[in-house]
C-alpha cells in the first residue's frame, strides 16, 4: 500500500468524508487537491488528512486549490499549522491556483506575503521539489 | 426590507454548515450573486462559529435573518450567550512573518473584510450583531 491509499484508508476508517480529498505526487512532492468547501465542518478532515500526511514522511508538500470553491477561517487554520509544521521538519510547502472568493480571503488575511502561491500546480511543484 | 432567509433555533457548532448551507440556497433563490452570496455566507459562519464555540461553549439559541433593500443586503445574528462585542476585537497583525502569526484569530476580520458595515448592539440579554453588504 502506497502513503497516499494509507491516507486515503485511514480517512475512511474515521469516518472523515466531508471533503473529498485527491492525493497524487510527482517525484517527491505530494499535491494534496481537495474538492469543493472548506469551512468548519470540512477544515478538521482536511487538518486530519494533512496531519498524518506529514506523519507519513510528506515533507513536500503542494495543496491545489483548482477545486476550492470556498475557505473560511477554520481552514486558514489548518493552512497556517501546516506551514508550521512543515517548517518544524525542514519541509517545504506552496499553494496552487487559488480563485475568486478564496484567492480574496488569502489576500486579505495576507496568506499571499507569507506563504509560497503558484498559478498552477506545476509552477508549486517545481518551487518545492 | 425583503426577507431572504430567517431561522430561529437552539443548536451548537454542528449546526453551523447547515445554516450556510440554506442561507446560500435562499441568496441564490433571489438571485444574488454568487461572489456576494460567498461572502455573506463566510460572514455567517464566521460570526455563528464565534457564537457557538466562543459565546455558548456549546449549545445554545440563536436566530439568523437576511433581508435585502435598496442595494443592500442585511445578516443580523442573535444569541443569547454574555455580552460579547466582536466588533471591538483588533484585528490580527496580518503583516506579521509566518512564525510569529497564530494559527487562528481570523474570523473577525474576514467578517470586516467582507462586509460594508458591521455592528454590535446588546438589548434584551441578547447578543445582536448586523452586517451589510453593499451591492
Amino acid at each position: 500500500m502506497d502513503d497516499a491509499s494509507f491516507i486515503h484508508s485511514m480517512r475512511e476508517e474515521v469516518g472523515e468524508k466531508t471533503l473529498p480529498i485527491e492525493i497524487g505526487y510527482v517525484r517527491d512532492v505530494w499535491i494534496f487537491s481537495p474538492v469543493g468547501r472548506i469551512d468548519l465542518d470540512a477544515s478538521t478532515d482536511l487538518d486530519a488528512t494533512l496531519e498524518e500526511g506529514i506523519l507519513q514522511g510528506m515533507h513536500r508538500i503542494v495543496i491545489d486549490f483548482s477545486e476550492v470553491t470556498y475557505i473560511s477561517s477554520s481552514g486558514l487554520r489548518v493552512i497556517i499549522k501546516t506551514a508550521k509544521a512543515l517548517k518544524k521538519v525542514q519541509g517545504t510547502f506552496a499553494i496552487a491556483c487559488l480563485l475568486g472568493v478564496v484567492r480574496e480571503v488569502f489576500v486579505v488575511s495576507g496568506f499571499l506575503q507569507i506563504l509560497a502561491c503558484y498559478d498552477t500546480v506545476d509552477a508549486a511543484v517545481q518551487a518545492v521539489g | 426590507m425583503k426577507e431572504v432567509y430567517r431561522a430561529e433555533l437552539i443548536g451548537n457548532e454542528d449546526m453551523v454548515t447547515t445554516i450556510v448551507a440554506a442561507l446560500k440556497d435562499a441568496l441564490q433563490e433571489a438571485s444574488v450573486a454568487s461572489h456576494v452570496s460567498q461572502q455573506m455566507q463566510l460572514a455567517c459562519e464566521e460570526a455563528l462559529t464565534n457564537i457557538f464555540l466562543h459565546g455558548y461553549g456549546g449549545e445554545g439559541w440563536i436566530r439568523v435573518m437576511c433581508g435585502m433593500h435598496d442595494g443592500a443586503i442585511t445578516l443580523i445574528l442573535s444569541d443569547k450567550a454574555r455580552a460579547f462585542d466582536p466588533t471591538l476585537v483588533l484585528d490580527p497583525d496580518i503583516d506579521e512573518k509566518l512564525e510569529d502569526r497564530p494559527i487562528g484569530g481570523l474570523g473577525i476580520h474576514l467578517i470586516r473584510e467582507m462586509m460594508d458595515d458591521f455592528t454590535y448592539q446588546r438589548s434584551d440579554d441578547a447578543n445582536t450583531i448586523t452586517m451589510i453588504k453593499r451591492v
